[in-house]
């Protein structure tokens, strides 16, 4: 059986290292067990959540200073650029392009109408930066649940943005018994149904110069139907991201699975990795769940991009027992229940669990609690990886693009060194 | 004839995988049901949702999981492994057992007698029956079969005639081997399509298997997806009767149909609750015909002298690919076929 380059999770983390994987011609194969992350977030680029003045650059730099086990601080600024220049080239070449820099973040509102700093965001979001001045609207539409502008402008409001809220009709040939985000992004792919929404947003426009709408324009070409809705109203339009299923993130998952798999990569969905195998360095065999047997991989090399305690990729229990669920790897957590919670449910340094994960070397490869190697053909990237919690940081995108990204190129380069030596 | 599903460890996980659910609707997002029509809310809702209203002895609080189609997408793609079509298939048959089955869920779930019926010499006035207006405007009034949706052509001679024909031409088996397999053939491949037989067992036969044709009835999917599933039951128990003697005498059963390999393996099991020796053995021991290719080619044993094959072919992975075979056609011969990239 052919050896092969197995990228466990279909998430940022997983999807970047395939793409790393694929672009050195290392054909790798993604497991996982279900869609995740990506139809979770809402499909910003966040890499530091700092605000105010302070450089976003300079930020992490003071963070990899202070931090050496932190993640960022074992790829280093540079290695960080790289991976984020890479996954807005991908994004570019499919006409989906993420504005921002490393300078300051952009403060983008949420469905609740809280701010969020985000230092990269898709172009159909970016007129949504608060740092921009002029009276806003936010429309949405009764059918749409759980996206509510009248809650997202009294908040906004309170926080002192000028902002009017709407709610839109659907015209008579959108009627349905339900609606979810992906109803809607149907409804945006067609121009006759933006035509129309684009028509009742100039009438209420009023004075405001920008509009923004629940991030469900479209699925197919989402950039063109921002442009046509400014055509139609005049105004600016951005998309605020909304509960799951997250359209923005769907759209992530397009780009990214068709990139890899026209470069010969495949992505496996409903694969659960549950077992592995090895020698004393080497993981040699990884084995997915399917139905009566299981799938047997060889393993050339192995990226665990499972994600962390949400994600699923560490499992927990209430005896206080915290394990990696793909290749069993020993965790870097807190020591008993009872080290787990901060004394607070909403506690400003979060909660010690949330940092739990796998302790790597300076190449992203597994540790032990003494230190030692467990596996050299194994790189770990985004939530499972320990030294940092990257919920707290306002990171999660950021940090595991980029640890993807990084894990994908160590672990090519160690590929082709051990097919070179095995040969 | 009700069908008392016990109170197993499959109830019991199908029970606790209702608290993995965090509503986050990406199964809707991937249902291909819910996507074209109204009338299923999606797996999140008849699933999970409903689930906490099923109580026994009490009326079903949802009867749309009738359009769940069984494709188990919902349970591919679910980040958190909640157990989705394995709650509507066991929903449904509790509805079946409180209203009975529908006159047409009760003639399309017999897909083995209907083939029966309209395949051999007597195929094409069947099919040409079948394709009457008036014809199918009264299947439409009388079973509720919808007239305009396409119907498979019966085909004028079947898989196992033709089987049968050919070893008695021979008078032999074509291949005499001590690796030999059972072919599952299931009801398409024997009244519908019997190429797709006839190419496998040459595929297989290439490979050095003598391929046996074992006595077997329709899996039961058509049964079980339908809700019935005392008759789903005696199906399977009619397979474990005529298969298992050969995987105890460790010959494997391959089959074409991937929705029929995975009932043989986990459909039939786990909806109806069986888990003897026999049953487990059986389901150990069948395999989609892909998967047995990937692992006699993991094992060096397949045989790759493939001729390029210059064409564009469309593909549409069946549905019970992923789960019972791991991916679809393209990630299984991926990496070692030349022919299809």
């Amino acid at each position: 059986m052919t050896e092969r380059a197995i990228v466990v999770g279909a998430g940022l983390a997983g999807l970047m290292g395939a793409l790393a994987l694929t672009e050195a011609g290392c054909r790798p194969l993604v497991l996982a067990k279900g869609l995740g992350i990506t139809h979770w977030v809402g499909g910003t680029l966040d890499v530091l959540g700092t605000t105010g003045n302070q450089s976003l650059r300079v930020a992490l730099d003071d963070l990899i200073a202070n931090n050496p086990d932190h993640p960022y601080a074992k790829l280093g600024i540079s290695e960080i650029e790289a991976g984020i220049a890479r996954f807005r080239a991908v994004m570019q070449q499919a006409h989906y392009p993420y504005a921002g820099s490393l300078e300051r973040n952009m403060i983008l509102p949420t469905a609740l109408g809280a701010l969020r700093p985000t230092a990269y965001a898709p172009i159909t979001m970016v007129a949504g930066d608060m740092r921009q001045g002029g009276e806003l609207l936010i429309a949405g539409f009764h059918e749409l649940r759980d996206f509510y502008p009248p809650l997202a402008a009294a908040n906004l409001r309170e926080q002192g943005v000028a902002v009017r809220n709407v709610y839109l009709e659907l015209p008579p040939s959108a009627k349905r018994l339900d609606y979810s985000t992906r109803t809607f992004a149907f409804f945006f792919d067609d121009p006759d149904f933006r035509q129309a929404i684009g028509r009742q947003l100039r009438e209420v426009r009023g004075k405001a110069t920008r509009i923004g709408l629940p991030a469900v324009l479209g699925l197919r070409d989402p950039v063109e139907a921002v442009a046509d809705l400014q055509r139609l109203t005049g105004a600016q339009i951005f998309e605020i991201p909304t509960l799951p299923p997250s359209i923005p993130g769907m759209r992530l998952m397009n780009i990214f699975r068709r990139t890899i798999e026209a470069a010969g990569g495949r992505v496996q969905i409903g694969s659960t990795v549950h077992r592995a195998g090895g020698n004393a360095d080497r993981l040699t065999h990884l084995y997915s769940e399917a139905a009566a047997h299981d799938q047997e991989h060889r393993v050339a090399v192995a990226l665990l991009a499972t994600g962390g305690i949400a994600g699923g990729g560490i499992g927990t229990d209430y005896t206080g027992r915290v394990w990696d669920s793909a290749l069993d790897l020993p965790l870097h957590a807190p020591a008993g229940r009872e080290g787990w919670f901060a004394s607070r449910f909403l506690h400003r340094e979060g909660h010690p669990i949330f940092a739990a994960g796998v302790a790597t070397d300076d190449q992203l490869r597994p540790l032990d609690s003494a230190g030692n190697l467990v596996y050299e053909n194994v790189a770990v990237a985004g939530m499972a990886l320990a030294g940092s919690d990257p919920v707290q940081e306002r990171s999660v995108t950021g940090l595991t693009v980029t640890t993807g990204w990084h894990a994908g190129n160590l672990l090519a380069r160690a590929m082709q060194a051990h097919l070179e030596t095995s040969n | 004839m009700t069908y008392i599903i016990p109170t197993d460890h499959i109830e019991l996980s199908l029970e606790q995988s209702l608290d993995h659910c965090i509503k986050c609707n990406i199964c809707t997002s991937a249902c291909p049901v819910s996507a074209v029509t109204d009338k299923f809310p999606g797996p999140k809702y008849v699933g999970p949702q409903a689930q906490r209203f099923r109580q026994p002895r009490q009326p079903t609080p949802d009867e749309s999981v009738d359009y769940c189609s069984g494709c188990r997408v919902c349970n591919q793609v679910c980040p958190t492994g909640v157990r989705i079509a394995e709650l509507n298939g066991r929903a449904r048959a509790k509805i079946v057992q409180q209203k009975g089955l529908p006159l047409r869920n009760r003639i399309l779930g017999h897909a083995d007698i209907l083939g029966m019926l309209g395949s051999g010499p007597l195929a094409p006035l069947a099919n040409t029956m079948l394709s009457l207006a008036p014809v199918r405007y009264l299947t439409e009034q009388v079973m509720g079969i919808a007239r305009h949706a396409p119907l498979p052509a019966f085909s004028t001679y079947t898989f196992r005639s033709w089987f049968k024909r050919r070893a008695r031409k021979q008078g032999r088996p074509s291949i005499l081997s001590n690796r030999k397999v059972v072919y599952f053939h299931g009801c398409a491949t024997n009244y519908y399509e019997p190429w797709v037989g006839k190419a496998a067992v040459e595929v297989l036969e290439h490979n050095g298997f003598e391929v046996i044709l074992a006595e077997q009835n329709c899996c039961g999917l058509p049964l079980l997806s339908n809700g019935a599933f005392s008759q789903a039951h005696n199906y399977h128990q009619g397979n474990l009767r005529k298969l298992v003697p050969y995987v105890k005498q460790g010959i494997p059963v391959v089959g074409t149909s991937t929705s029929c390999t995975l009932t043989l393996k986990e459909e039939a099991p786990e909806l109806l609750g069986l888990h003897d020796a026999d049953v487990n053995l059986l389901a150990e021991h069948t395999y989609d015909i892909f998967e047995f290719l990937r692992i006699e080619h993991a094992h060096g044993r397949l045989r790759t002298d493939f001729k390029p094959l210059d064409r564009t072919l469309p593909y549409h992975a069946p549905v019970s690919c992923g789960r019972t075979a791991s991916g679809d056609l393209r990630s299984m011969c991926w990496n070692w076929c030349p022919v299809c990239t």
